[in-house]
């Protein structure tokens, strides 16, 4: 029995050697090389967001479009909300100018209809996000509805 | 820590401080400054973001804890409540001044 004890000691230790030495075999976080003590490198600058007139292509189905242009500057409060000037539809609205609000938008939670934006939608960056254009930091094997 | 999330990665790339526009003027910084941010624990260098997703009102900073290259944790106290164990790394007292 002392001598199965032994060994099992043994085989633990072995086990604590190789674990460490896997886990501090430079692996280096999104953070880089900095140590947690040193300090921050300089920040990088902020980034724009892409102003363009195409669609960014929707990853999921139900995903929230996402914004393909600046919104920094749109106001949205109780009274005004500027997304609405293009998003809203209207008759005569050129459709290839701005996407129009999905029927979704014009329903209540019990799902009657509206005529006009439900109040639940108003607020439209809880959901919809402008986007910098930049490469994922982490390879991702996620395949897109558009690519499948 | 995240930022793995492509669409979200392109949304909010790297923490910045959100600050009232009001307090950012008071300091003498612009948006998109780079700024410290104190306390008596330690500091943290990053931009600070006075428009956006985060309106703060005066007399406050929100600094987001994503981003692996800007530990707001070294601000906060690492003390945990005796009876709950819960960590007190909500907030914390900070100066913010032009880096």
């Amino acid at each position: 029995m002392k001598r199965s004890n032994v060994i099992h000691w043994l085989l633990f230790v072995c086990l604590a050697v190789i674990n460490f030495q896997v886990s501090s075999a430079g692996l280096t976080s999104l953070r880089g090389d900095a140590a947690i003590e040193a300090a921050e490198p300089a920040p990088p600058e902020l980034e724009r967001f892409i102003n363009d007139k195409e669609n960014v292509d929707r990853t999921f189905k139900q995903q929230p479009p996402l914004i393909p242009h600046t919104n920094e500057k749109y106001t949205i409060n109780l009274r005004v909300n500027k997304c609405l000037d293009c998003h809203m539809k209207q008759p005569g609205k050129d459709e290839a100018k701005s996407v129009e609000m999905s029927e979704s938008h014009f329903m209540d939670r019990a799902g009657n209809k509206l005529d006009h934006p439900s109040g639940a939608r108003h607020f439209c960056t809880q959901c919809h996000v402008p986007q910098i254009d930049a490469k994922p930091l982490v390879e991702n094997t996620f395949k897109t509805v558009a690519a499948n | 820590m995240t930022r793995r999330v492509p669409e979200l990665y392109r949304a909010a790339p790297d923490a910045v401080v959100y600050m009232n526009a009001a307090d950012a003027e008071k300091r003498g910084i612009k948006r998109g400054d780079a700024v410290k941010i104190i306390s008596r624990r330690g500091e943290i260098e990053m931009r600070a973001e006075t428009k956006g997703r985060n309106k703060m009102p005066e007399g406050m900073v929100f600094v987001p804890f994503f981003d692996a290259g800007r530990l707001v944790n070294k601000l906060v106290l690492d003390a945990t409540d005796p009876l709950s164990k819960e960590t007190d790394f909500k907030k914390t007292a900070v100066k913010v001044v032009p880096a």
